[in-house]
């Protein structure tokens, strides 16, 4: 039977005294653990048939992910594993429910929570509800509350509250509460967020921030782990951390099912995991430090007993001796004089202890007012204003004596810590429970002194962490047997202490229970044993205090309840502050000062032997007393012993010295050899001969070569010079052989020949061993296999070369580069555009090896950044003054954690030349289409224009019999008429509109000849020729003459030899180069900017089945838009009167549609135009 | 030469400006003109007046100047036809050419000298003639 004890968070099991029947007791502890085992077996489900289900179908797939930098909360262990408190309740939780988490173990709590919120993470563990989380996680009931502590270094003193920490650099782990906590209550503090909070206390250790907000446990831990003794608790911040499992909002289940299993954790394993985790370490080093110490100089008061016995004894045998004259007076002397050095050295050592147990006394720190200013400052307002109301009857938690004192556990409890804060409450007498609560909630009473925290008191009443727990038990009279539980306890009449928080519990867990409700627990006890109730509750430390004060002799505990009550000092709820104050006073009473208060209560004297301190210290020096007689008892006989020994020992010493030797030198030569037997080569010792004749040679001879060493010693049945390849067995003397002489280390690679005939590459190094006076004695070395090393690398060389010729052999200039943009891969083609070699490309800046993708560098980081494969189609970039243009792609590398990037360059020049033709091609055959449906439409009026005018004519000019009879009829002349009409220059309009009607026909038929295919009789002619009449019709053209002088320009002629003649339409290919050359000469004469003289230059030249023909001018040259439409019908830069715009079009289709040729122009603004035509000569086979 | 200023010839176009000018054209040349501005019409006036030749424009709403051309050689074999047309790219259909037509007697729109069509009424008339006196 026991009370357990909170001593701040650690617990000790003390037992207690009782006055009912040990059987009981046994029974007792028998029929729990039944009950134990029944409840184990029990197999009720308690989560509803859905949630099952749910949860069966996503066993293992629940992600929970637990953070690894949080100890002891939540971290991982020496085995990577995950550990802490949350662990402890996440493997309960999955016990009790059947299923497993899928964990994954996340770095930050920030992470955790970024995960959350996409949706990775189902479960989080640790975490405290606030309503941005809500957002996207519901939480269950916390199941842990832990304070938040402010940690600074030691050498800044005082206590902190956050209020000293403004404009301060104050630590805290990303995504904690105290992030924004901070943020709306402390802004002025400069918040620095460290992604777990043993990094962060792990640099606040190295000065990098001023303070760190943390929780205590966790800060105790890392503190003691990590050895950061220049780190010290401050004070608190001010914010209470409860923690919870949040859980995705999106999950149907997965909060109740959570909270379900949390409800199925016991008090008992809660308090369990707590204590297995958290606990302040430093409180029991001081005794320790005692315990170790005591011994020590008990050890050492021995050890000086011994000596000064041992010489006693021999004084005394010196003295007799020298009385009987056997020893000389002078060594008696000298004894003395050891004697007066032996005091002088215990005096020392003496001192020596009593020094050290000065120091020790005097290292405990003086204590320091462990409240903040405010705080002291508070106490002192409310001085006389606080009240403090003890339960009167709850022995041996609180109750009052006869003469009216305050006794009891709780009492004794807060004493010390008003002796600790140095505070005084005053102490009021109520007379019951339930009129202490009712004080407490009116403000009358400050603190009560003992109470367990319930939801209920939560709402008037704050608590200090528990410092003592106690079950509650069922307690019957003893004509009851058997074991009881609550529920089954519904006929009974149940008596139990009115408004104790047990009573809140039983009567909301078990409402079907009758309750009688009684002022005080002895009362309660006294109705049970006088039958008026059948069972009390009560809590076991005060039921067997009472039972044996009382003494009632017909009462059994018949059985446990599940409620624990942890007793706590309540305060009124608005005032938080004196919680904290009372908080830090309990946290100052040490261990020894809760042990003897919980003796003296629950104890009564009966601690067992072996518990207590001063037993283990008396045991102690007892056994060093004891060793240290059985040390003087041995001294003694081996003194006696040694002396008869001694001659006979002497004599052997040497011999059996000698045998040891030889024995350890066997010992040793035959490890040696083992160890060179295991050996995966040849260690050997060989003369310095041409056959290297072996004196030794190791066992690992056999497996290298395939001869046993036997066959090798003294190159019995084969020398090693004929194992070693034939090549390579002048190389390995040299070598060896100037090795030796320069007396230095030879290292060698060569090939060796095995008894199977295979090749082996093998690795030696040996050197020369030398006598004294500088003679060569023999060689010493090792050699082992490297054919696979050799295999490997061959191997990797070829995979390399074959790989370097794929990337070589790739028709694109591909370049790879690191993350600062420095070349790392260069291929043949990059060597080829660059005129720059790998070697000297390697390692160097891109835009120093390759200029012109200085530009792309950009493009490179992005690649990089975004791992996206980035493009820039159809770069131009001049070469050798012509435009060539390129596609760049740049692929980022993203394998192997590798950062970089590969850049491909493909010369797109011909692609877009190709391109722009068929773009051309396309759009004038679809112009061509256009214009010959409409020209169709066109005719028809046009006829009737051109008609009419024609009857006109006729009927004014010609001299039709009508004509006159007509005019006759109308009184007049024909010959007036038309002088009339002549002189009002009528028929000249006429005439003018017959002209525009013919011109408009002209057009029309032109742009006719697009579409329609001309019959064609091509007939061979040499394209030199035809330029040349071309030239000479342009010189006698009569409309060209007009505009512009044909004769001032020069011309070129660059006729390659041996052009074939071209199958042609002579008459129309010298239209096109008409056309071609007026268009020319036109621009040429328009330029006001001309510098140079105008000319033309023609180049002829065969390309593959094609004759190319290039009619240059040195005209101003045109944009990019006007080079793009120049073909385009009706387009024309010159003005409306000059041209139909016809004329490069319909050369572009006699080209293209009647020769199958192609027509182009190239030309930049500013150096001319070049009139490309190329002519098919196929046409002439055909 | 035979005086052929007594012909009547049946202008066929839809187009009034191309139809009338025609028939002016040929009146003052002493032609006995007549115009339809469809086959139908056409067809009609061919069966209560008599020609000696049809100057058919080829796209005509209703029924086609092809069409028509059947039609009128079936109903009056001796009617003789010039094609006047604004397709350039039109060709004789094997039918026509079975019922005599040949390519000088496809005339394209628009002339830029009338003079040219005379010529050629004249030359088919002329050979008509001929054919009769045979």
């Amino acid at each position: 039977m026991y009370v357990r004890l909170l001593t701040k968070r650690r617990e000790v099991k003390v037992p207690v005294a009782n006055s009912l029947d040990s059987k009981f007791f046994c029974l007792c502890i028998f029929a729990m653990f039944l009950c134990v085992l029944v409840g184990c077996g029990r197999d009720e489900d308690p989560l509803t048939p859905e949630e099952r289900a749910w949860l069966d179908a996503h066993d293992r797939k629940i992600v929970l992910a637990g953070e690894s930098g949080w100890p002891p909360i939540s971290f991982l262990d020496e085995n990577g594993r995950f550990a802490g408190i949350n662990a402890d309740y996440c493997r309960l939780i999955e016990q009790r429910l059947g299923f497993r988490f899928k964990i994954e173990k996340v770095g930050s709590f920030q992470k955790i929570l970024d995960k959350a919120q996409a949706g990775q993470v189902d479960v989080i563990m640790g975490l405290m509800p606030t309503p941005k989380r809500s957002q996207f996680l519901s939480f269950t009931e916390a199941y842990f509350e832990i304070s938040s502590v402010i940690l600074t270094r030691r050498d800044r003193a005082g206590p902190l509250t956050c209020d000293d920490l403004a404009g301060e650099r104050v630590a805290v782990a990303e995504g904690f509460v105290y992030v924004d906590y901070f943020k709306d209550n402390y802004p002025e503090l400069k918040l620095i967020p460290v992604a777990t909070t043993v990094e962060g206390i792990s640099r606040l250790s190295a000065g990098e921030f001023d303070a760190m907000v943390a929780e205590l446990p966790t800060s105790s831990y890392i503190i003691e782990k990590e050895g950061l003794t220049n780190l010290r608790v401050a004070g608190f911040a001010g914010q209470k951390v409860h923690l919870a499992i949040g859980c995705r909002k999106d999950s149907p289940h997965l909060q109740s099912i959570l909270s379900k299993g949390l409800a199925l954790i016991s008090d008992r394993e809660r308090v369990a995991i707590h204590r297995k985790w958290i606990g302040l370490r430093q409180e029991v080093q001081r005794p320790t430090i005692l315990s170790v110490l005591l011994p020590f100089a008990a050890c050492l008061f021995a050890v000086v007993l011994i000596v000064v016995a041992w010489r006693s004894k021999r004084k005394r045998r010196l003295r007799r001796a020298a009385a009987e004259g056997e020893v000389p007076i002078g060594k008696l002397r000298a004894v003395v004089i050891k004697r007066k050095n032996l005091r002088v050295s215990l005096a020392v050592a003496c001192i020596l202890v009593l020094a050290s147990l000065v120091l020790i006394v005097t290292i405990r720190r003086p204590p320091e007012d462990l409240l903040t200013p405010r705080e002291r400052a508070w106490l002192r307002e409310h001085e006389g204003q606080l009240v403090v109301a003890p339960d009167p009857h709850a022995p041996p938690i609180d109750f009052f004596d006869e003469e009216g004192n305050w006794k009891g556990i709780g009492a004794e409890m807060f004493m010390l810590v008003e002796k600790k804060l140095d505070i005084r409450f005053k102490v009021r007498r109520l007379d019951s429970w339930s009129q202490v609560m009712e004080k407490i909630r009116t403000g009358e009473v400050s603190a009560v002194s003992a109470v367990t925290k319930t939801p209920l008191r939560s709402e008037f009443m704050v608590f200090t962490e528990p410092y003592a727990i106690t079950p509650a038990v069922i307690v019957t009279r003893k004509e009851y047997k058997g074991k009881l539980k609550l529920e089954d306890m519904r006929a009974m009449r149940i008596a139990v202490t009115k408004d104790y928080s047990l009573h809140e519990y039983v009567r909301t867990r078990y409402d079907y229970l009758d309750l009688v409700p009684v002022t005080d627990e002895l009362t309660g006890l006294r109705m049970t044993s006088f039958g008026q109730v059948d069972a009390m509750l009560v809590y076991m430390a005060d039921a067997s205090y009472l039972v044996r004060k009382d003494g009632i002799t017909n009462l059994r505990i018949a059985g446990e309840t599940e409620y624990f009550s942890k007793l706590s000092i309540g305060i009124r709820n608005d005032r938080p502050i004196l919680r904290d104050i009372l908080s830090k006073g309990l946290a100052q009473i040490t261990q020894k000062e809760r042990d003897d208060i919980y003796r003296k209560w629950v104890h009564l004297g009966r601690i067992p032997f072996y518990q207590k301190r001063s037993f283990w210290l008396a045991a102690s020096g007892v056994s060093a007393v004891v060793f240290a007689i059985v040390l003087i008892t041995l001294a003694h006989s081996i003194g006696l012993r040694r002396m008869v020994a001694q001659r006979t020992t002497e004599l052997s010493k040497e011999l059996h010295e000698r045998e040891l030797a030889e024995e350890a030198l066997g010992e040793a030569n035959r490890k040696l050899l083992t160890l060179m037997g295991n050996l995966p080569g040849i260690a050997y010792r060989s003369a310095n001969d041409r056959d290297w004749t072996f004196s030794f040679v190791s066992e690992g001879c056999a497996e290298l070569t395939g001869y046993p060493p036997e066959d090798l010693i003294g190159s019995r049945r084969v020398s090693y010079h004929n194992v070693i390849h034939p090549d390579d067995r002048q190389p390995v003397w040299d070598q060896v052989q100037a090795a030796v002489k320069e007396k230095r280390p030879f290292i060698l690679e060569y090939r060796i020949r095995t008894s199977s005939g295979e090749e082996k590459w093998v690795w030696e190094k040996g050197q020369g061993v030398f006598s004294p006076e500088g003679e060569l004695l023999a060689l010493e070395g090792f050699i082992v296999d490297t054919t696979e090393r050799r295999k490997a690398e061959e191997e990797l060389r070829n995979l390399r070369n074959y790989l370097r010729n794929i990337i070589d052999s790739m028709p694109s200039v591909l370049i790879g580069v690191d993350a600062e943009g420095r070349v790392t891969q260069w291929n043949r083609l990059a060597q080829r555009e660059t005129g720059i070699d790998a070697t000297s490309a390697l390692g160097r800046k891109l835009e120093e090896v390759f200029p012109r993708l200085a530009v792309e560098m950009e493009k490179i980081h992005k690649a990089m950044a975004e791992r996206q494969t980035q493009q820039d189609l159809k770069r131009p970039h001049q070469k050798e003054g012509v435009t060539h243009f390129e596609d760049v792609t740049v692929y980022p590398l993203v394998a192997n954690g590798i950062e970089g990037a590969v850049i491909r360059l493909d010369d797109a020049t011909e692609r877009v030349r190709i391109e722009e033709i068929m773009v051309q091609s396309e759009k004038m055959l679809s112009i061509g289409g256009l214009a010959a449906g409409m020209a169709h439409e066109i005719n028809n009026p046009l006829a009737g224009i051109l008609q009419n005018v024609q009857v006109i004519r006729n009927r004014i000019t010609g001299d039709m019999p009508k004509n006159t009879r007509t005019a006759e009829e109308c009184g007049t002349t024909m010959e007036a008429l038309r002088s009339y009409l002549e002189r009002r220059e009528v028929l000249s309009m006429i005439d003018s509109v017959a002209n525009s009607g013919q011109r408009a026909a002209q057009i029309v038929s032109n742009v006719l000849s697009f579409s329609r295919k001309a019959e064609m009789k091509p007939t061979p002619n040499d394209i030199g020729e035809l330029l040349d009449k071309t030239v000479e019709l342009a010189l006698s053209d009569y409309d060209l003459r007009k505009k512009y002088d044909f004769r001032k320009i020069e011309i070129v002629r660059q006729y390659d030899a041996g052009i074939p003649k071209v199958p042609c339409e002579a008459s129309k290919i010298q239209q096109v180069f008409l056309n071609v050359l007026k268009n020319g000469a036109e621009a040429m004469a328009g330029n006001e900017d001309q510098k140079e003289e105008p000319r033309f230059t023609f180049r002829t030249r065969r390309q593959g089945d094609m004759v190319r023909v290039e009619i240059q001018d040195n005209g101003p040259g045109m944009s990019e838009t006007v080079r793009k439409r120049v073909f385009e019908p009706f387009f024309t830069t010159k003005g409306v009167t000059a041209g139909t715009g016809l004329g490069l079009s319909v050369s572009y289709f006699i080209i293209t549609k009647d020769h199958g040729g192609t027509m182009s122009v190239e030309s930049e603004p500013g150096f001319g135009s070049t009139f490309v035509v190329c002519l098919p000569l196929k046409g002439a086979e055909q | 030469m035979i005086d052929c200023s007594h012909g009547r010839v049946l202008v066929v176009d839809d187009d009034p400006g191309i139809r009338t000018s025609l028939a002016s054209f040929l009146e003052d040349y002493d032609f006995k003109t007549m115009a339809a501005q469809n086959a139908e019409e056409a067809l009609e006036l061919l069966t209560n007046e008599s020609f000696d030749m049809a100057i058919v424009d080829l796209r005509l709403p209703g029924m086609n100047g092809e069409a028509f051309v059947l039609r009128a050689h079936e109903l009056l074999p001796e009617l003789r036809f010039l094609i006047y047309t604004g397709s350039v790219s039109y060709c004789l259909s094997d039918e026509l050419v079975q019922i005599g037509l040949r390519p000088e007697h496809v005339v394209r729109k628009p002339l830029t000298d009338l003079s040219v069509l005379l010529e050629c009424i004249e030359d088919v008339l002329q050979r008509k003639d001929q054919s009769n006196e045979r």
